[in-house]
């Protein structure tokens, strides 16, 4: 559905340029929900508006079906009013002057192509405030409702004319927990039902997996790595991404033998080791809930010896940070009955460890 | 009222005749006395220095700059005191006349050490009486009581003529009017000028002129000609610039400045008659620099002065003995002003009258 | 008043100050239209009231005042809110000069247009009038513009300037995303203008017309030099009439003071009809702090004509009433160009001008333009906040009070001040200073700014004011460290637009002015008091040549206050 090859854009500020998108390329297929993930300033929100016709592009293309809606090189452009998509914004956007209704019926109202008849609209506007759970708001003006209502209102408006693609520009971030969860999966549910293609760009890496049909997480300009959030998670490609997906513990090493890494917590031996050489500096990295606690025992070649530093009580778990040799683990365990200055042994399944070399 | 109203011209004869004989009784001893009070006027002045002279720029549009030094130059030539003369010559006449009366009548001393006005614009000044008793017969040499208006109170430092003007290039010479009521031929219709002001008609409603009647419905024959309606200075640049063919009215020797440099304007010198615009020199009361003003009114007055102001406002006072104005009213019938008409109840309602006509379209 | 957290005690002070020096001329002013004669001197009664209706400026009048306020407000506003709009958010070309230009339109004196407008469009020597005759061989000349329409059409193109400004820091402190929601909702640019940003600007567009409608009511300069010679009266030259063409040559001033006491009355009515406008518009808060994505609109295929709708409005409203006044400026006396014309070109009434001036007028105008449009961006932002932000229950009140000042034809104003000064001369010397001048400047502009202020403090969401006090500052230092940044578009562009107003102001200048205290301006006025038109045109072009320079000056200045995201 969405085919975006090569796009590269750049701003210009005081002082110079900046390169927000760089040599891009990202197809999103039909029916898809897929989640570009990033933090602030990597450019997610400048690749939506380009794909939304709100930016201009400087080199590359952006295809939407067979259709090309901006190119660099052949200078094409298409209006935003014109690609026969639609945004739901940070900020919601929902006019303060127009009530629910009126918002909502906009896009069959006020576009280009009006084909609807008023019954028609009154018909399509009840049904998808039906859909977003909004029935009896008609009346009410904007200003007045409560952020997820707001948000509910954007959702609606963007669904009503079934846009071939719909982007979320982080549409959750404004709301509390709670809610952000709930809406997180109304979202899902809906775009499902419907069968809408959805770009959705956020900065929360819970949100990104729990939507996410294809997972992109993006930095500076580039993607790093697309696939299933599962693979991503357990299989990160780089550094940055296996941290933007969660929390990660670093641990640095040497190669001392085949497959055998001298580390900062101790001796480690796995075939994760095996393809570096003798010698070079390894980055070894696993999550903190893979990691098992054990009161003083032997060690082991998954077993390292350890202190209890702290504890957070997180109500479904708890945190402990471990000093472990010369490190500081963070471990996330559903077991509760270890204390602070406790001695324990860690236990680290290192054959689900994420190696890489480290480049410093 | 009326009963006792004398024509205005045998008014000005009359009381002509009879200053000129309590003159002739009371001048010989009064010699050494006038020249003496000239003196400690002089002395006064010198330590003023300077005035604020309220009048407008010159209207031959030469510096004014010049004006003043002039001005000064006569004084020093004539006293031999060196005055300042600033010139304020941002308000208008009746503006400016209630500036002053409002300064003087809260106390303050006037903005204006030396007033030029018209004689019917800074009536104010003589109703509310604030204008400073000043004995010119005495300091001013050779001036006859002619020369004084308000009742001997202020000196007439020119006189202008209000006579029908057209524009040459425009008005032929077989159709320049001869008298009023050529002027409301209706082939003037949308072609002609004519002031917003009252006055004029105020002045040609008097009895001994024309009569209220007459004169109202002149007016109201007039207005149904269309004639473009302005102030004094607008109506001239309409027959300057050909957008109006005529005014009614227009200031004659403004007219002769312009068509003395070549300008396409003439006037109907043949139309009778002919209203005066009398300006008078007045010292406010409280001046700071009344003596200075005295000496710079007195230096006017002269033959010399009278020539500054043919220079600079192409205008001197027919009162005046050898003055191109007063050359022109040996020969034409002139309508003066009387001071007591103008400050009369029925001028009041004549000028009313003349506004509601005037605004009804 | 209850005590509220909100107000600190500084901005009250300062707004109570603006709000005396406001209410003493206004006082004043009732005053007078009680005395009959010399203000002070003369006897108090109802006189002048009774004259007012038993001798009443008549139903004409009044119904030439609307016909003309409305329409030239109407014709004002249709190019301003477009031109704001398309300056504030589009890639219109030359927008950046958009602002320079208009400032140079306020400069040049009305009346002085008006006369450019004579000289193309009088019946008997309009210029245009007689290329069309020749042209078609007409008999009677086409246009008059000395009719009602000439008279909008020539005051709608000046009224432009002062709706543009109030207007424009709306449009550029507008939410983005609510115009590009409008676009992904496919709505074309046109039917987003109409259904989204007009609106949303409406708080704005509201206060601008009233504005510019109190002004086209009484405005003195178009109608006194198109409406008069053809006797077509409006309020302002009905009141000329009467303050000084009347009997015994006094100026009616007690009976010109009835008259504005009683469109003061009018125009509260007015205020507060607005103020409820601005409680409701409260909730179009737009800036929220959450970051302006900035994004100026492609015009497309609009490009051209929207770029030639803008020439053609500076053609008429600034390019051809130049043109006269050089061509004025250089002949000696008023004849249409023709070749004789044009060998009888002179420089002579540049001289004249030049003999004339002097450095003191320089000085003084400079002294005025330092420090009158501090004083007011100063005490209108603390009367703004006061009425968008406190909750004090007479807010709205004040905002009336800060308002009534353009209601009052300004030769009343001027009178009440004039007389004022004159009664407190030995506690506060200024009368017949530089300083009076500057003082009723003040009071005058403070009405023109806060109508911009007001909208402008609106569209900032109390949040990130809120947020400044939560983290300790005092009201007064959210003040200075938020708002006053956020606000610095308008706050720079009502500084720059009070500069030109006061620059060119003339006609209280002229009643209040003493031989020291004679700004550059009152020479032009006094010029064409006395129909010296081309001394008087080219006093103007020097007057526009020193704006120029001014300008030129303050060009970043201009250039930031027309461009979105401020700083």
């Amino acid at each position: 559905m969405l085919k975006i090859v090569n796009l590269t854009k750049e701003f210009e500020i005081p002082g110079g340029r900046i390169l927000a998108v760089r040599n891009l390329n990202l197809s999103v297929e039909q029916g898809q929900f897929f989640v570009l993930l990033g933090p602030s300033g990597c450019g997610k929100s400048s690749l939506l508006r380009c794909i939304a016709g709100l930016e201009s592009i400087d080199e590359g293309d952006i295809y939407l079906g067979d259709r090309l809606l901006s190119s660099g090189e052949k200078r094409v452009f298409v209006d935003p009013e014109d690609r026969e998509l639609a945004m739901v914004f940070q900020s919601y956007a929902v006019w303060p002057h127009m009530t629910v209704f009126e918002n909502i019926a906009f896009p069959l109202t006020e576009a280009k192509t009006r084909s609807c008849s008023s019954d028609q609209v009154a018909k399509r506007v009840k049904d998808i405030m039906d859909l977003v759970r909004l029935t009896g708001f008609e009346r009410y003006k904007t200003a007045t409702l409560s952020g997820g209502q707001q948000q509910r209102v954007a959702l609606a408006r963007a669904l009503i004319r079934e846009p071939k693609l719909l982007l979320m520009d982080e549409p959750l971030s404004n709301l509390d927990a709670k809610l952000r969860e709930e809406m997180r999966d109304e979202i899902k549910e809906l775009t499902q039902r419907l069968g809408v293609t959805t770009l959705h760009v956020t900065h929360d890496q819970t949100e990104a997996m729990a939507l996410a049909d294809v997972l992109a997480v993006m930095s500076n300009g580039q993607i790093l790595q697309i696939g299933d959030p599962e693979t991503l998670y357990r299989k990160p490609s780089n550094r940055i991404v296996a941290e933007f997906l969660g929390r990660t513990n670093w641990v640095a090493g040497t190669m001392e033998a085949d497959s055998t890494s001298v580390t900062e917590i101790g001796r480690m031996q796995s075939s994760v080791f095996a393809k570096f050489e003798i010698g070079s500096r390894v980055s070894v990295g696993f999550r903190p809930e893979w990691i098992g606690l054990r009161d003083e025992g032997e060690s082991g070649p998954d077993r390292f010896p350890g202190i209890i530093q702290a504890r957070t009580f997180l109500g479904d778990s708890v945190v402990y940070w471990v000093s472990v040799g010369q490190k500081r683990l963070m471990v996330k365990s559903t077991a509760s009955n270890f204390s602070s200055t406790s001695p324990v042994t860690v236990t680290i399944p290192l054959e689900r460890c994420v190696v890489f070399r480290d480049t410093e | 009222m009326r009963g006792h109203h004398w024509s205005v011209f045998s008014l000005r004869v009359f009381s002509t005749l009879a200053v000129l004989a309590a003159c002739m009784v009371a001048s010989v001893p009064k010699v050494d006395a006038a020249s003496a009070k000239l003196t400690e006027i002089i002395e006064k002045a010198r330590k003023e220095g300077e005035i604020v002279y309220q009048a407008p720029d010159p209207e031959t549009g030469l510096p004014t700059n010049d004006y003043l030094q002039d001005m000064s130059g006569l004084v020093e030539k004539l006293f031999g005191v060196k005055i300042t003369v600033k010139i304020d010559n941002a308000l208008n006449f009746p503006a400016s006349t209630a500036k002053a009366i409002t300064e003087i009548k809260s106390g303050a001393p006037p903005s204006y050490d030396l007033m030029l006005q018209n004689s019917i614009s800074g009536i104010p000044l003589y109703t509310n009486k604030v204008v400073e008793q000043i004995p010119w017969l005495e300091i001013i040499p050779n001036l006859t009581p002619k020369s004084l208006e308000w009742k001997g109170l202020v000196p007439i430092v020119d006189t202008q003529f209000l006579l029908p003007i057209y524009n040459s290039r425009l008005v032929k010479t077989q159709d320049v009017p001869k008298s009023y009521e050529d002027i409301l031929n209706p082939k003037w219709k949308g072609k002609l000028a004519s002031f917003i002001n009252y006055e004029p008609w105020a002045l040609l409603a008097h009895q001994d002129v024309w009569g209220e009647a007459k004169a109202l419905g002149y007016l109201r024959k007039l207005l149904e000609l269309n004639p473009m309606i302005g102030r004094f200075p607008e109506t001239f640049q309409r027959v300057l610039s050909g957008e109006a063919h005529m005014a009614v009215h227009g200031q004659r020797e403004r007219a002769l400045f312009y068509s003395d440099k070549k300008a396409p304007i003439g006037i109907a010198e043949s139309v009778e008659p002919a209203l005066v615009w009398v300006y008078i020199l007045a010292v406010p009361k409280g001046a700071r620099n009344a003596n200075a003003a005295t000496l710079v009114a007195s230096a006017l007055m002269t033959k010399e002065g009278q020539g500054l102001h043919q220079k600079y406002r192409y205008t001197t006072s027919m009162f005046m003995p050898g003055t191109p104005a007063a050359a022109f009213a040996a020969k034409h019938k002139v309508i003066v002003p009387d001071v007591d008409y103008l400050t009369s109840k029925q001028f009041e309602e004549v000028g009313k009258t003349v506004r509601n006509i005037m605004v009804q379209k | 008043m209850a005590k509220d957290p909100s107000a600190s005690r500084t901005v009250l002070v300062v707004s109570l100050l603006g709000l005396v020096l406001i209410l003493l001329p206004l006082l004043a002013t009732v005053w007078i239209s009680f005395t009959v004669g010399i203000p002070g001197s003369g006897d108090h009664s109802l006189e002048n009231y009774g004259r007012l209706i038993s001798d009443p400026m008549g139903y004409q009048t009044i119904r030439n005042t609307f016909i003309f306020a409305v329409s030239s407000t109407i014709m004002a506003l249709v190019i301003a809110a477009p031109l704001a709009w398309a300056v504030a958010r589009t890639d219109l070309p030359l927008r950046n000069s958009v602002s320079f230009l208009l400032g140079m339109i306020l400069v040049i004196p009305g009346f002085l247009q008006a006369m450019g407008w004579v000289l193309l469009l009088s019946p008997n020597i309009g210029i245009l009038n007689q290329l069309l005759n020749e042209a078609f061989g007409l008999q009677e000349s086409l246009f008059n513009i000395y009719s009602l329409g000439g008279m909008i059409f020539a005051e709608g193109l000046s009224l432009v300037p002062p709706a543009f400004f109030i207007v424009l820091p709306v449009f550029l402190g507008m939410d983005a995303s609510l115009e590009e929601a409008s676009y992904l909702s496919g709505a074309s640019k046109f039917r987003t203008f109409t259904r989204v940003n007009l609106p949303l600007a409406l708080p704005a567009l509201v206060a601008a017309a009233i504005y510019v409608f109190v002004l086209a009511f009484a405005v003195f300069e178009v109608p006194v030099v198109l409406g008069l010679p053809n006797r077509i009266f409006v309020f302002s030259t009905m009141l000329y009439l009467l303050v000084h063409f009347q009997e015994a040559g006094l100026p009616e001033y007690g009976l010109a003071a009835a008259y504005g006491s009683i469109v003061m009355i009018a125009s509260i009515i007015l205020a507060v009809w607005y103020s409820r406008w601005l409680k409701e518009s409260r909730k179009y808060a737009t800036i929220t702090g959450k970051g302006r994505r900035v994004k100026t609109l492609s015009l497309g295929k609009w490009r051209p004509l929207a770029a030639g709708l803008v020439c053609l409005y500076f053609l008429l409203a600034l390019g051809l009433p130049l043109m006269v006044l050089v061509y004025n400026s250089f002949i000696p006396y008023l004849v249409l160009p023709s070749r004789e014309a044009f060998e009888s070109l002179t420089l002579q009434n540049y001289l004249n001008v030049y003999s004339r001036q002097g450095l003191r007028p320089l000085i003084n105008t400079g002294l005025l333009i330092t420090f009158v449009p501090v004083a007011v961006v100063v005490i209108a932002t603390a009367i703004s906040w006061i009425v968008v932000r406190s909750r004090f229950k007479s807010r709205f009140v004040i905002d009336e009070i800060a308002f009534l000042p353009i209601a009052v034809p300004r030769i009343v104003l001027a009178v009440s001040v004039l007389y004022l000064a004159l009664l407190s001369r030995h506690f506060i010397p200024i009368y017949g200073t530089i300083f009076l001048i500057g003082l009723i400047h003040i009071i005058a502009f403070i009405s023109f700014a806060t109508r911009a202020l007001n909208g402008a403090i609106l569209q900032i969401h109390t949040d990130l004011e809120d947020a400044g006090r939560v983290s300790g500052a005092s009201a007064l230092t959210v003040l200075r460290k938020v708002t006053a940044p956020l606000l610095k578009p308008a706050l720079i562009g009502s500084w720059f637009w009070v500069l030109l107003l006061s620059f060119r102001e003339v006609t209280m200048a002229v009643m209040i002015s003493s031989v020291d205290s004679v700004v550059l301006p009152v020479q032009i006025w006094i010029l064409w008091n006395r129909a010296l038109h081309q001394e008087a045109s080219a006093s103007a072009v020097m007057l526009a040549l020193i704006a120029l320079v001014l300008m030129i000056s303050m060009r970043r200045v201009i250039q930031r206050i027309s461009s979105p995201g401020g700083s």
